[in-house]
C-alpha cells in the first residue's frame, strides 16, 4: 500500500512538457495551494478554539458553547480543501502491489482508469453534493446545535471540493497522455529498441 | 452469500489501482444505482458522518505530534531507555522498545512511531554490531505499539464508526499494550542473549538515571497530561487533543526553544494532509456502508450466523482470520471503516462487548502493518534503511507470532482488555 505513483513513474515537472501544460500545472498548482493554505488555517483555527474552549470552561467556568459545533463543522472544510492537494501531490493511499508492477501502456491504461475513477467520485461530489445543498436551503435546515446557521453553506463545501479536484485530474490525465505520446513516439524514432515501455509512466 | 461477493469485487476494483477513497464512493455509489436507480441525497450522509466533533482529535493529535517531532523533543527519549537497559543483553533494541512504547503514546500512529524512532535507534544497533533482521524487525514491530496505546486515530475512527466509547477504547488498550511491549523487550533479550554477539554496558547508576528522566521528562509528560486528563475526567478525547496541542507547543516553543512559526504551519499543514486523507476515505466507506445497509446486508450477516451457531469466540475467531487476511493487503484505515458497520449488528447480536472487539482489530491491525505484501512499517523500514525486503520481512515474523499469541490471550482473557475501562469508567 502506498501513494499512487512513485516520483521515478511521475510526469509531474516532465522537462519536455508544453508550454500550454506547463501554465496550466502553475495555475492548478497555485489553486491547490491556496485551498490547502485555507484548510491548514482550519486546523489552527480549531486549535485555537478548542483551547479557548477548555480555559473557557475549566478556569473561568464560562463555556464557550459553540466552538464545539464550529470545529466540527470545519472537518468538511479541511477534508475537501486539502483534499485537491493531496491528489495533487499522489498522497492518496491505494492498494498497488499489483498495479506497481505494469509497464508500458498497461501503467498508461491504469493510471488513465484511475483518474477516471476520481473524475467520477468528483463529479458525484458536485452534481450531487449541489443538489443536497439546494434541497436544504429550499427547505431551510439549520444546523444542529447553539448557533442554528444555514446547513447548506456548509454543505456547499462538497460541491466546491469537487470543483477543486477537477482541474488536478485534467492535469493528471493530460500529465499521462502526454507521457504515452512522448513514449510512443520515441518508439516509432528508434524502431531498434527493445525495452518495451522502460520509459513508461 | 452476498458480503463476500460484494468484498470480494471490492478488493478486485481496489487493486486496479484506483485511490481507495474512489473505489469505495465509486463501488458503493454503482451499488445503489443498481439497488435504487439513483444515488439519492448520498453527499448529505458523508456530510453529516464527517462533520463529527469527535473526529477533531485526529487532526489535533496529529498536530500534537508533528510539533513534538519537529521540536526535537522525543530526541532525548532513546538516550533515556537506553540508560536504563544498556546492561540487558540487547540493551539497545530493548531502549528502542521501551521508546516506540512512549513516543505511541505521543503519537497515535504506528508509521509516525516506527520513522521517528528507526531514524535514531537503527544506525545505531547496527553500529553496535547487532543483526540486521533483529534492528529491522525490532523497530517495525515496537513502531506498531502507535495505534495501540492511547491516543490512537484508528481508534478514533472505530469508535466513532461503532459509537464506542473513545476513552474506554483508549484505556482497553493500555494494558495489552504493555502487554505487547513487555513480550517484545522479553523476546528481544531472549534473542540477544542467546546470539550473544552484542556489547553490554554496565548498569547505569540511579544518579545518571535520574538525569536522564530529568532530560527526557517532557516528551514522558505529554502522554501523562493527555491521557491523565481523559482519565481524570477532566477532557474529552477531543479537548484532550487539543490541551496536548498546546502543551507541546508551549514545551517546543519555552523550554526547548526548538520550534518557530514555521513548523507550527508545516504541523498544521501535515496535520491538514493526514486529516484529509483519511476522511475522504471516511466519506468513500460511509457511501459504502450506506449502501450495505441499504441491502441490509449487516442483517443478513446476523441471520446467517445465526443459523451457523458461531457463538461469541466463534464470531470473534472468524472475523479475526478474516481481518488478518485483509490486512495483507489493505490499509488499517480501510479495514475499520469497511468491515466495522457491517459487523456491528452482528457484535449487537451476540452482546460482544465493542471495546473488547475494538482492542483485537487494532492489534489485528498491528500485525497487518508488519505482514506483507502490504505492511505499512515495512515500507517504513525499507524507506529509512534500503534495506532488502526480503530481510525486514524476516526480522518482523518472530513478532506477528508473539503478537498472535497476545491477541489469542486477549480473546480468552477479555479482563486484560476490560478491566482497566471498567476500573476508571
Amino acid at each position: 500500500m502506498s501513494t499512487p505513483l512513485s516520483d521515478t513513474r511521475s510526469p509531474v515537472g516532465h522537462p519536455d512538457l508544453p508550454e500550454p501544460l506547463r501554465h496550466f500545472e502553475r495555475g492548478v498548482t497555485f489553486l491547490v495551494n491556496l485551498a490547502f493554505g485555507l484548510a491548514t488555517i482550519c486546523v489552527l483555527v480549531d486549535l485555537f478554539l478548542l483551547g479557548a474552549s477548555v480555559v473557557a470552561r475549566y478556569m473561568i467556568t464560562r463555556p464557550i458553547t459553540w466552538s464545539d459545533e464550529i470545529v466540527a463543522l470545519s472537518l468538511t472544510a479541511i477534508t475537501m480543501l486539502a483534499a485537491p492537494k493531496v491528489l495533487l501531490d499522489k498522497g492518496h493511499i491505494e492498494v498497488d502491489i499489483l498495479t506497481e508492477q505494469a509497464q508500458g501502456t498497461l501503467a498508461i491504461v491504469i493510471r488513465l482508469w484511475s483518474s477516471l475513477a476520481v473524475l467520477a467520485v468528483a463529479l458525484l461530489l458536485i452534481f450531487n453534493g449541489w443538489f443536497t445543498a439546494m434541497f436544504s436551503r429550499m427547505i431551510g435546515l439549520l444546523t444542529e446545535g447553539y448557533l442554528e446557521l444555514p446547513l447548506w453553506i456548509f454543505q456547499l463545501l462538497l460541491p466546491l471540493g469537487g470543483v477543486l479536484l477537477l482541474p488536478v485530474i485534467l492535469l493528471q490525465i493530460a500529465q499521462t497522455l502526454f507521457v504515452w505520446r512522448s513514449t510512443t513516439s520515441t518508439k516509432t524514432a528508434s524502431p531498434d529498441t527493445t525495452d518495451e515501455g522502460s520509459n513508461a509512466p | 452469500m452476498i458480503i463476500f461477493a460484494i468484498l470480494i469485487t471490492l478488493l478486485i476494483l481496489l487493486f486496479t489501482g484506483v485511490p481507495i477513497f474512489a473505489g469505495l464512493t465509486l463501488f458503493g455509489g454503482a451499488l445503489l444505482l443498481m439497488t435504487q436507480g439513483n444515488f439519492g441525497p448520498i453527499t448529505d450522509v458523508v456530510f453529516h458522518e464527517v462533520n463529527r466533533y469527535l473526529l477533531v482529535a485526529i487532526p489535533l493529535f496529529g498536530f500534537m505530534a508533528n510539533i513534538m517531532i519537529r521540536g526535537r523533543v522525543v530526541d532525548d527519549l532513546y538516550d533515556t531507555a537506553y540508560t536504563f537497559t544498556r546492561h540487558l543483553p540487547g540493551g539497545l533494541a530493548v531502549a528502542t522498545i521501551l521508546a516506540c512504547t512512549i513516543f505511541a503514546a505521543i503519537s497515535g500512529s504506528s508509521v509516525a512511531t516506527a520513522m521517528t524512532i528507526g531514524a535514531v535507534a537503527i544506525p545505531q544497533m547496527l553500529r553496535f554490531g547487532y543483526d540486521e533482521r533483529l534492528a529491522y524487525g525490532v523497530v517495525a514491530a515496537g513502531g506498531t505499539l502507535g495505534i495501540l496505546i492511547p491516543p490512537s486515530g484508528p481508534m478514533i475512527l472505530y469508535g466513532v464508526t461503532t459509537d464506542t466509547s473513545i476513552g474506554g477504547l483508549f484505556m482497553g488498550g493500555i494494558i495489552p499494550g504493555a502487554v505487547l511491549a513487555g513480550v517484545f523487550i522479553l523476546w528481544a533479550v531472549v534473542r540477544s542473549a542467546l546470539s550473544g554477539n552484542m556489547q553490554r554496558e554496565k548498569m547505569a547508576s540511579l544518579r545518571e538515571m535520574v538525569i536522564a528522566l530529568r532530560k527526557s521528562f517532557w516528551s514522558i509528560l505529554m502522554p501523562v497530561f493527555v491521557l491523565g486528563g481523559m482519565y481524570a475526567g477532566i477532557f474529552t478525547a477531543t479537548e484532550a487533543a487539543a490541551a496536548g496541542a498546546w502543551l507541546a507547543l508551549i514545551i517546543t516553543i519555552f523550554i526547548y526553544r526548538t520550534v518557530g512559526w514555521r513548523d507550527i504551519w508545516f504541523s498544521a499543514q501535515e496535520s491538514a494532509r493526514m486529516s484529509a486523507m483519511l476522511f475522504m476515505i471516511l466519506a468513500g466507506a460511509t457511501v459504502f456502508s450506506h449502501v450495505l445497509t441499504k441491502m441490509r446486508v449487516p442483517q443478513q450477516l446476523v441471520e446467517s450466523l445465526v443459523a451457523a451457531d458461531l457463538g461469541t469466540i466463534g464470531f470473534v475467531i472468524v472475523m479475526m482470520v478474516m481481518i488478518l487476511i485483509l490486512g495483507m493487503f489493505l490499509e488499517s484505515v480501510a479495514i475499520i471503516l469497511i468491515t466495522a458497520p457491517v459487523i456491528l449488528p452482528a457484535m449487537i447480536h451476540l452482546g460482544i462487548d465493542p471495546v473488547w472487539y475494538g482492542v483485537l482489530l487494532v492489534v489485528n491491525l498491528e500485525m497487518a502493518m508488519i505482514t506483507p505484501p502490504v505492511g505499512m512499517n515495512l515500507f517504513t523500514i525499507k524507506a529509512i534503511t534500503a534495506a532488502p525486503m526480503g530481510r525486514i520481512v524476516a526480522g518482523s515474523a518472530p513478532y506477528v507470532v508473539l503478537m498472535l499469541v497476545v491477541m489469542i490471550l486477549l480473546i480468552a482473557f477479555p479482563q486484560i482488555v476490560l478491566w482497566l475501562p471498567s476500573r476508571l469508567m
